[in-house]
Protein backbone atom coordinates (compact mmCIF):
# COMPACT_ATOMS: atom_id res chain seq x y z
CA UNK A 1 0.00 0.00 0.00
CA UNK A 2 2.44 2.81 0.79
CA UNK A 3 4.72 1.80 -2.08
CA UNK A 4 1.64 1.68 -4.61
CA UNK A 5 0.43 5.05 -2.63
CA UNK A 6 3.40 7.22 -3.17
CA UNK A 7 2.01 7.72 -7.01
CA UNK A 8 -1.77 6.98 -5.57
CA UNK A 9 -2.40 9.12 -8.92
CA UNK A 10 -0.76 6.32 -11.47
CA UNK A 11 -3.01 3.34 -13.08
CA UNK A 12 -1.56 1.07 -10.10
CA UNK A 13 -2.89 3.23 -7.78
CA UNK A 14 -6.09 3.95 -9.03
CA UNK A 15 -6.50 0.40 -9.51
CA UNK A 16 -5.36 -0.66 -5.84
CA UNK A 17 -6.58 2.56 -4.35
CA UNK A 18 -9.85 1.15 -4.35
CA UNK A 19 -9.54 -1.13 -1.78
CA UNK A 20 -7.46 0.56 1.06
CA UNK A 21 -8.53 4.08 0.27
CA UNK A 22 -10.21 4.26 3.60
CA UNK A 23 -6.92 3.23 5.58
CA UNK A 24 -4.59 5.08 3.44
CA UNK A 25 -6.50 8.14 3.21
CA UNK A 26 -7.38 8.38 7.23
CA UNK A 27 -3.45 7.79 8.32
CA UNK A 28 -2.10 9.57 5.60
CA UNK A 29 -0.13 7.35 3.54
CA UNK A 30 -1.78 8.50 0.36
CA UNK A 31 0.34 11.31 0.12
CA UNK A 32 2.87 12.70 -2.69
CA UNK A 33 5.95 13.26 -1.54
CA UNK A 34 7.32 16.47 -2.92
CA UNK A 35 9.85 18.81 -1.50
CA UNK A 36 10.69 21.83 -3.43
CA UNK A 37 9.00 19.76 -6.74
CA UNK A 38 8.74 19.09 -9.37
CA UNK A 39 10.27 22.89 -9.05
CA UNK A 40 11.13 25.42 -6.43
CA UNK A 41 8.68 28.04 -6.06
CA UNK A 42 9.48 31.75 -6.64
CA UNK A 43 8.94 34.73 -3.84
CA UNK A 44 5.45 35.12 -3.26
CA UNK A 45 2.70 36.85 -1.13
CA UNK A 46 -0.70 38.21 -1.48
CA UNK A 47 -1.31 42.08 -1.38
CA UNK A 48 -4.88 42.57 -0.83
CA UNK A 49 -7.23 45.82 0.24
CA UNK A 50 -9.86 46.00 2.07
CA UNK A 51 -12.51 48.14 1.62
CA UNK A 52 -15.34 49.68 3.50
CA UNK A 53 -18.57 51.01 2.01
CA UNK A 54 -21.88 52.20 2.92
CA UNK A 55 -25.43 50.55 1.37
CA UNK A 56 -24.82 52.98 -1.82
CA UNK A 57 -21.68 52.07 -2.73
CA UNK A 58 -19.88 55.25 -0.64
CA UNK A 59 -16.53 54.63 1.12
CA UNK A 60 -17.35 54.63 5.03
CA UNK A 61 -14.12 54.40 6.20
CA UNK A 62 -10.86 54.35 5.03
CA UNK A 63 -9.47 51.64 3.34
CA UNK A 64 -6.94 49.25 4.70
CA UNK A 65 -3.80 47.95 2.97
CA UNK A 66 -2.40 44.28 3.85
CA UNK A 67 0.20 41.69 3.38
CA UNK A 68 0.08 37.83 3.67
CA UNK A 69 1.92 36.72 5.25
CA UNK A 70 2.87 40.29 6.58
CA UNK A 71 6.44 39.67 6.18
CA UNK A 72 6.47 39.67 2.80
CA UNK A 73 9.53 38.64 1.98
CA UNK A 74 9.37 36.12 4.85
CA UNK A 75 12.07 37.23 6.51
CA UNK A 76 10.96 36.26 9.87
CA UNK A 77 11.70 32.71 10.12
CA UNK A 78 10.48 31.37 13.64
CA UNK A 79 8.20 28.47 13.07
CA UNK A 80 4.88 30.18 14.13
CA UNK A 81 5.46 32.77 11.57
CA UNK A 82 6.54 30.55 8.87
CA UNK A 83 3.46 28.28 8.96
CA UNK A 84 1.82 31.44 7.59
CA UNK A 85 3.94 31.27 5.08
CA UNK A 86 2.85 27.62 3.93
CA UNK A 87 -0.81 29.01 4.43
CA UNK A 88 -0.34 31.05 1.75
CA UNK A 89 1.44 28.70 -0.61
CA UNK A 90 -1.40 26.54 -0.12
CA UNK A 91 -4.08 28.87 -0.57
CA UNK A 92 -2.79 30.37 -3.31
CA UNK A 93 -2.18 27.20 -5.44
CA UNK A 94 -6.06 26.73 -6.15
CA UNK A 95 -7.76 29.89 -6.64
CA UNK A 96 -10.95 28.73 -5.87
CA UNK A 97 -9.52 28.74 -2.33
CA UNK A 98 -9.23 32.64 -2.15
CA UNK A 99 -12.96 32.97 -2.71
CA UNK A 100 -14.00 30.05 -0.47
CA UNK A 101 -11.41 30.50 2.58
CA UNK A 102 -9.08 33.59 2.35
CA UNK A 103 -11.70 36.17 1.68
CA UNK A 104 -14.26 35.12 4.49
CA UNK A 105 -11.49 35.30 6.67
CA UNK A 106 -10.39 38.37 5.97
CA UNK A 107 -14.10 40.00 5.79
CA UNK A 108 -14.52 38.43 9.52
CA UNK A 109 -11.05 39.71 10.88
CA UNK A 110 -12.45 43.43 9.65
CA UNK A 111 -15.92 43.86 10.47
CA UNK A 112 -18.02 46.32 8.53
CA UNK A 113 -15.78 45.17 5.46
CA UNK A 114 -17.56 45.15 2.21
CA UNK A 115 -14.96 43.99 -0.21
CA UNK A 116 -11.82 42.68 -0.51
CA UNK A 117 -9.36 44.16 -3.46
CA UNK A 118 -6.74 40.44 -4.02
CA UNK A 119 -3.37 40.04 -5.99
CA UNK A 120 -0.57 37.56 -5.82
CA UNK A 121 2.66 38.93 -6.16
CA UNK A 122 4.68 37.38 -7.57
CA UNK A 123 8.72 38.36 -7.62
CA UNK A 124 10.68 36.31 -10.34
CA UNK A 125 14.02 34.62 -9.55
CA UNK A 126 15.85 35.01 -12.26
CA UNK A 127 17.93 32.24 -13.77
CA UNK A 128 21.21 31.07 -12.99
CA UNK A 129 22.57 31.96 -16.73
CA UNK A 130 20.39 34.89 -16.66
CA UNK A 131 22.44 36.22 -13.63
CA UNK A 132 25.64 34.89 -14.57
CA UNK A 133 25.61 36.42 -18.05
CA UNK A 134 24.64 39.98 -16.55
CA UNK A 135 26.70 39.67 -14.04
CA UNK A 136 27.46 43.79 -13.94
CA UNK A 137 23.61 44.41 -13.72
CA UNK A 138 22.71 44.64 -9.97
CA UNK A 139 20.78 41.76 -8.87
CA UNK A 140 17.26 43.60 -7.83
CA UNK A 141 17.16 44.41 -11.44
CA UNK A 142 16.93 41.04 -12.69
CA UNK A 143 13.84 40.52 -10.12
CA UNK A 144 11.10 41.06 -12.03
CA UNK A 145 7.76 41.19 -10.41
CA UNK A 146 4.13 40.72 -11.60
CA UNK A 147 0.88 41.22 -10.14
CA UNK A 148 -1.56 37.51 -10.64
CA UNK A 149 -4.94 36.57 -9.69
CA UNK A 150 -5.83 40.02 -9.51
CA UNK A 151 -9.50 40.32 -8.19
CA UNK A 152 -11.94 41.95 -5.95
CA UNK A 153 -14.49 40.15 -3.75
CA UNK A 154 -17.34 40.82 -1.81
CA UNK A 155 -17.68 40.40 1.52
CA UNK A 156 -20.71 38.29 2.54
CA UNK A 157 -22.77 40.22 5.19
CA UNK A 158 -23.16 38.35 8.65
CA UNK A 159 -26.74 37.31 8.69
CA UNK B 1 15.47 -31.57 -8.13
CA UNK B 2 11.78 -32.05 -5.96
CA UNK B 3 13.60 -31.72 -2.59
CA UNK B 4 16.36 -28.96 -4.01
CA UNK B 5 13.01 -26.79 -4.73
CA UNK B 6 11.48 -27.61 -1.09
CA UNK B 7 14.86 -26.72 0.49
CA UNK B 8 15.53 -23.29 -1.48
CA UNK B 9 11.58 -22.64 -0.54
CA UNK B 10 12.29 -23.30 3.50
CA UNK B 11 15.45 -21.49 2.60
CA UNK B 12 13.64 -18.59 1.68
CA UNK B 13 10.96 -18.65 4.86
CA UNK B 14 13.35 -19.01 7.13
CA UNK B 15 14.80 -15.86 5.58
CA UNK B 16 11.61 -14.07 5.26
CA UNK B 17 10.87 -15.40 8.98
CA UNK B 18 14.56 -13.76 10.53
CA UNK B 19 13.97 -10.30 8.36
CA UNK B 20 10.04 -10.22 9.89
CA UNK B 21 10.49 -11.93 13.44
CA UNK B 22 14.46 -12.49 14.37
CA UNK B 23 15.09 -10.14 16.91
CA UNK B 24 12.55 -7.18 19.30
CA UNK B 25 14.67 -4.40 17.65
CA UNK B 26 13.93 -2.59 20.94
CA UNK B 27 17.28 -0.77 20.97
CA UNK B 28 16.82 0.73 17.62
CA UNK B 29 12.84 1.47 18.69
CA UNK B 30 13.76 3.15 21.88
CA UNK B 31 16.24 5.95 20.61
CA UNK B 32 13.88 6.31 17.65
CA UNK B 33 11.33 6.66 19.64
CA UNK B 34 13.14 9.34 22.07
CA UNK B 35 14.45 11.52 18.70
CA UNK B 36 11.17 11.66 17.19
CA UNK B 37 9.05 12.52 19.50
CA UNK B 38 11.29 14.81 21.13
CA UNK B 39 11.61 16.61 18.01
CA UNK B 40 7.21 16.16 17.70
CA UNK B 41 7.29 17.38 21.27
CA UNK B 42 9.62 20.85 20.20
CA UNK B 43 7.56 21.32 17.39
CA UNK B 44 4.08 21.17 18.45
CA UNK B 45 4.97 23.71 21.54
CA UNK B 46 5.88 26.23 18.79
CA UNK B 47 2.23 24.71 17.29
CA UNK B 48 0.47 26.25 20.05
CA UNK B 49 0.77 29.95 19.28
CA UNK B 50 -0.50 28.96 16.33
CA UNK B 51 -3.43 27.51 17.73
CA UNK B 52 -5.78 29.95 16.67
CA UNK B 53 -5.76 28.47 13.36
CA UNK B 54 -7.07 25.53 14.82
CA UNK B 55 -10.61 27.17 16.25
CA UNK B 56 -13.25 29.43 15.69
CA UNK B 57 -11.41 32.03 13.96
CA UNK B 58 -9.05 29.36 11.48
CA UNK B 59 -9.06 30.20 7.47
CA UNK B 60 -10.68 26.67 7.36
CA UNK B 61 -13.66 26.53 9.18
CA UNK B 62 -14.42 22.86 11.05
CA UNK B 63 -17.34 22.23 8.64
CA UNK B 64 -15.23 23.08 5.62
CA UNK B 65 -11.79 21.17 7.15
CA UNK B 66 -12.33 17.97 4.13
CA UNK B 67 -13.65 20.61 1.54
CA UNK B 68 -9.73 21.03 0.75
CA UNK B 69 -8.68 17.73 0.07
CA UNK B 70 -9.51 16.54 -3.54
CA UNK B 71 -11.91 13.81 -3.65
CA UNK B 72 -8.83 11.47 -4.42
CA UNK B 73 -7.04 12.24 -0.70
CA UNK B 74 -10.23 12.99 1.09
CA UNK B 75 -9.98 11.08 4.65
CA UNK B 76 -12.55 8.55 5.25
CA UNK B 77 -12.63 9.07 9.08
CA UNK B 78 -12.82 12.64 10.96
CA UNK B 79 -10.71 12.35 13.41
CA UNK B 80 -10.36 15.98 15.19
CA UNK B 81 -13.15 14.44 17.50
CA UNK B 82 -13.05 17.48 19.81
CA UNK B 83 -14.84 21.21 19.17
CA UNK B 84 -13.19 24.23 17.97
CA UNK B 85 -13.04 25.85 21.24
CA UNK B 86 -11.35 23.28 22.79
CA UNK B 87 -8.53 23.13 20.78
CA UNK B 88 -6.29 24.68 22.46
CA UNK B 89 -6.62 22.10 25.70
CA UNK B 90 -6.43 19.14 23.38
CA UNK B 91 -3.22 20.23 22.31
CA UNK B 92 -1.71 21.06 25.47
CA UNK B 93 -2.90 17.29 26.04
CA UNK B 94 -1.45 16.33 22.91
CA UNK B 95 2.02 18.15 24.12
CA UNK B 96 1.91 16.18 27.40
CA UNK B 97 1.62 12.98 25.32
CA UNK B 98 4.38 13.59 23.18
CA UNK B 99 6.17 14.42 26.44
CA UNK B 100 5.21 11.12 27.78
CA UNK B 101 5.99 9.36 24.72
CA UNK B 102 9.69 11.18 24.88
CA UNK B 103 10.98 10.06 27.90
CA UNK B 104 8.93 6.42 27.78
CA UNK B 105 6.06 6.57 29.60
CA UNK B 106 3.53 6.29 26.94
CA UNK B 107 2.41 2.40 25.74
CA UNK B 108 0.36 1.42 22.79
CA UNK B 109 -3.06 2.85 23.80
CA UNK B 110 -1.54 6.44 24.70
CA UNK B 111 0.76 6.07 21.42
CA UNK B 112 -2.44 5.71 19.42
CA UNK B 113 -4.34 8.75 20.76
CA UNK B 114 -1.13 10.70 20.89
CA UNK B 115 -1.44 9.72 17.03
CA UNK B 116 -5.36 10.56 16.70
CA UNK B 117 -4.87 13.79 17.84
CA UNK B 118 -1.27 14.46 15.85
CA UNK B 119 -3.66 13.11 12.84
CA UNK B 120 -6.88 15.20 13.81
CA UNK B 121 -4.98 18.62 13.71
CA UNK B 122 -3.57 17.51 10.20
CA UNK B 123 -6.74 17.44 9.21
CA UNK B 124 -8.44 20.06 10.49
CA UNK B 125 -6.38 22.91 8.91
CA UNK B 126 -4.63 21.02 5.96
CA UNK B 127 -3.31 24.67 5.01
CA UNK B 128 -0.94 25.26 7.57
CA UNK B 129 1.29 22.02 7.97
CA UNK B 130 4.94 21.77 7.91
CA UNK B 131 6.53 18.65 5.64
CA UNK B 132 7.52 17.76 9.34
CA UNK B 133 4.10 17.26 10.58
CA UNK B 134 3.08 15.41 8.01
CA UNK B 135 5.89 12.26 8.08
CA UNK B 136 6.56 12.87 12.08
CA UNK B 137 2.60 12.14 12.10
CA UNK B 138 3.66 9.20 9.97
CA UNK B 139 6.02 7.77 11.63
CA UNK B 140 4.30 7.99 14.94
CA UNK B 141 1.59 5.73 13.32
CA UNK B 142 4.09 3.34 12.78
CA UNK B 143 5.53 3.62 15.88
CA UNK B 144 2.69 3.32 18.05
CA UNK B 145 2.06 -0.09 17.09
CA UNK B 146 5.84 -1.20 18.57
CA UNK B 147 7.62 -1.85 21.21
CA UNK B 148 9.55 1.32 21.46
CA UNK B 149 8.87 1.82 25.06
CA UNK B 150 11.10 -0.24 26.71
CA UNK B 151 14.75 0.82 25.79
CA UNK B 152 16.30 4.16 26.65
CA UNK B 153 13.36 4.99 28.79
CA UNK B 154 12.22 5.98 32.48
CA UNK B 155 10.21 2.67 32.75
CA UNK B 156 14.14 1.29 33.29
CA UNK B 157 14.02 3.08 36.60
CA UNK B 158 11.03 1.11 38.03
CA UNK B 159 10.79 -1.98 35.99
CA UNK B 160 11.11 -5.85 37.80
CA UNK B 161 11.00 -8.10 34.83
CA UNK B 162 13.81 -8.40 32.61
CA UNK B 163 12.22 -7.64 29.02
CA UNK B 164 12.68 -10.42 26.58
CA UNK B 165 11.95 -10.35 22.67
CA UNK B 166 9.32 -13.67 22.18
CA UNK B 167 9.26 -14.62 19.04
CA UNK B 168 6.00 -16.48 19.22
CA UNK B 169 3.88 -13.61 21.16
CA UNK B 170 1.52 -11.43 18.88
CA UNK B 171 2.68 -8.49 20.58
CA UNK B 172 6.60 -8.50 19.73
CA UNK B 173 5.10 -10.10 15.91
CA UNK B 174 3.21 -6.85 16.04
CA UNK B 175 6.19 -4.81 16.76
CA UNK B 176 8.80 -5.92 14.58
CA UNK B 177 6.55 -6.16 11.55
CA UNK B 178 6.11 -2.03 12.40
CA UNK B 179 9.62 -1.79 12.71
CA UNK B 180 10.24 -2.73 9.33
CA UNK B 181 7.12 -0.71 7.90
CA UNK B 182 8.96 1.69 9.20
CA UNK B 183 11.87 1.34 7.05
CA UNK B 184 9.97 0.49 4.37
CA UNK B 185 8.18 3.75 4.38
CA UNK B 186 11.55 5.61 4.84
CA UNK B 187 12.14 3.95 1.76
CA UNK B 188 9.32 4.90 -0.06
CA UNK B 189 9.27 8.88 0.80
CA UNK B 190 13.35 9.34 -0.31
CA UNK B 191 12.31 7.22 -3.67
CA UNK B 192 8.91 9.62 -4.43
CA UNK B 193 10.73 12.69 -3.48
CA UNK B 194 13.51 12.21 -6.02
CA UNK B 195 10.74 10.83 -8.87
CA UNK B 196 8.88 14.19 -8.10
CA UNK B 197 11.92 15.98 -8.09
CA UNK B 198 12.58 14.73 -11.97
CA UNK B 199 9.12 15.74 -12.86
CA UNK B 200 10.77 19.58 -12.54
CA UNK B 201 12.45 21.52 -15.09
CA UNK B 202 14.95 23.09 -13.05
CA UNK B 203 15.47 20.08 -11.01
CA UNK B 204 16.34 18.14 -14.56
CA UNK B 205 18.09 21.69 -15.55
CA UNK B 206 20.52 20.89 -12.72
CA UNK B 207 19.27 24.84 -11.72
CA UNK B 208 16.73 24.02 -8.53
CA UNK B 209 19.29 24.90 -6.07
CA UNK B 210 19.78 28.55 -7.05
CA UNK B 211 16.27 29.11 -7.10
CA UNK B 212 15.98 27.71 -3.20
CA UNK B 213 19.25 28.89 -2.09
CA UNK B 214 18.34 32.74 -3.05
CA UNK B 215 14.92 32.35 -2.36
CA UNK B 216 14.39 34.88 0.73
CA UNK B 217 11.72 33.01 1.78
CA UNK B 218 13.35 29.52 1.74
CA UNK B 219 16.75 30.68 3.38
CA UNK B 220 17.81 33.34 5.92
CA UNK B 221 21.26 33.63 4.90
CA UNK B 222 22.47 36.07 1.45
CA UNK B 223 24.26 33.25 -0.61
CA UNK B 224 23.87 35.53 -3.72
CA UNK B 225 27.61 35.47 -3.46
CA UNK B 226 27.61 31.14 -4.89
CA UNK B 227 26.52 32.72 -8.20
CA UNK B 228 30.34 32.91 -8.38
CA UNK B 229 30.59 29.00 -8.31
CA UNK B 230 28.00 28.13 -10.97
CA UNK B 231 28.63 24.79 -10.69
CA UNK B 232 27.93 23.80 -6.73
CA UNK B 233 24.29 24.44 -8.02
CA UNK B 234 24.50 22.01 -10.63
CA UNK B 235 26.92 19.35 -8.27
CA UNK B 236 24.55 20.22 -5.53
CA UNK B 237 21.04 19.53 -7.57
CA UNK B 238 22.00 15.98 -9.09
CA UNK B 239 23.92 14.60 -5.85
CA UNK B 240 20.07 15.58 -4.00
CA UNK B 241 18.41 13.56 -6.88
CA UNK B 242 20.91 10.78 -6.74
CA UNK B 243 20.88 10.39 -3.02
CA UNK B 244 17.05 10.16 -2.54
CA UNK B 245 16.33 8.40 -5.51
CA UNK B 246 18.83 5.75 -4.55
CA UNK B 247 18.47 5.91 -1.14
CA UNK B 248 16.73 3.14 -0.52
CA UNK B 249 19.17 0.72 -2.37
CA UNK B 250 22.60 2.13 -1.12
CA UNK B 251 21.05 1.92 2.42
CA UNK B 252 20.40 -2.06 2.15
CA UNK B 253 23.88 -2.68 1.21
CA UNK B 254 25.44 -3.55 4.53
CA UNK B 255 28.58 -2.04 2.69
CA UNK B 256 27.17 1.39 1.52
CA UNK B 257 24.97 2.43 4.26
CA UNK B 258 27.44 4.06 6.72
CA UNK B 259 28.69 6.18 3.61
CA UNK B 260 24.77 6.97 2.60
CA UNK B 261 23.49 7.61 6.17
CA UNK B 262 26.61 10.44 6.86
CA UNK B 263 25.95 12.18 3.55
CA UNK B 264 21.91 12.20 4.53
CA UNK B 265 23.36 13.47 8.05
CA UNK B 266 25.19 15.82 6.30
CA UNK B 267 22.61 16.72 3.19
CA UNK B 268 19.94 17.28 6.24
CA UNK B 269 21.90 19.39 8.29
CA UNK B 270 22.85 21.85 5.11
CA UNK B 271 18.88 22.08 4.61
CA UNK B 272 18.46 22.67 8.60
CA UNK B 273 20.68 25.45 8.84
CA UNK B 274 20.20 27.22 4.95
CA UNK B 275 17.07 26.83 4.67
CA UNK B 276 15.73 26.94 8.60
CA UNK B 277 14.22 23.87 8.21
CA UNK B 278 15.76 22.22 11.49
CA UNK B 279 13.12 20.48 12.24
CA UNK B 280 12.46 18.86 9.13
CA UNK B 281 15.86 17.49 9.11
CA UNK B 282 15.61 16.54 12.83
CA UNK B 283 12.98 14.56 12.07
CA UNK B 284 14.41 12.91 8.86
CA UNK B 285 18.04 12.23 10.43
CA UNK B 286 15.89 10.42 13.67
CA UNK B 287 14.70 7.83 11.69
CA UNK B 288 18.49 6.73 10.68
CA UNK B 289 18.72 5.42 13.75
CA UNK B 290 16.21 2.33 12.21
CA UNK B 291 19.33 1.55 10.16
CA UNK B 292 22.02 0.94 12.86
CA UNK B 293 23.70 -2.19 14.10
CA UNK B 294 22.06 -2.93 17.51
CA UNK B 295 25.21 -3.50 19.18
CA UNK B 296 27.03 -0.91 17.60
CA UNK B 297 23.86 1.37 19.22
CA UNK B 298 24.50 -0.28 22.18
CA UNK B 299 27.63 0.29 22.81
CA UNK B 300 27.24 4.00 21.71
CA UNK B 301 24.63 4.95 24.30
CA UNK B 302 26.40 2.78 27.32
CA UNK B 303 29.53 5.48 26.97
CA UNK B 304 27.12 8.58 25.55
CA UNK B 305 25.17 7.73 29.37
CA UNK B 306 26.52 8.56 32.74
CA UNK B 307 26.53 5.83 35.20
CA UNK B 308 23.67 6.96 37.15
CA UNK B 309 21.67 7.02 33.75
CA UNK B 310 22.55 3.67 32.63
CA UNK B 311 19.25 2.09 34.12
CA UNK B 312 17.64 3.82 30.85
CA UNK B 313 18.74 1.50 28.30
CA UNK B 314 19.01 -1.57 31.07
CA UNK B 315 16.33 -4.08 29.27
Amino acid sequence: MMIVMGNGSSFLGRYLGQYYFPVANTTGVNTTWNFFSPDPAHIMYVHYIVHFEDDYGNPSKDPKEYFYPEQKDGSNFAMNVRRHNYMMRFMIIDPTRVAQFFVPWVCKQNPGSTKVQFALILNRIPSLDKVITLKDTPYSDLLTTEELNQNVYSCQKPS
Amino acid sequence: MFIAAKNQVKNFQKLVNDFLFGEGHFERLGVFRFLLCGVMFYIACWRQLNVDQYGPNSLIPAANAFDVFSEFYKPYLKLFFWPDTLASTVHWIYIGLLGLATVGLSNRVLMILTWVIAQGFIQRNFSVLFGADVIGTLFLFFLSFTRCNEYFSLRGFFRKKKVVYNQNSWSDQLSTVFFRLLQLQLFTIYAYTGFEKLKGQTWWDGTALWTVLVNPQFTSFDLLFLKNFPTFFAIGTFVTIIFEVYFWVMVSIKRTRFLWLCLGVLFHLMIGVLLGLMSFSLVMISTYVLFSYRTNLRQFMEKALPVRFQKLISL
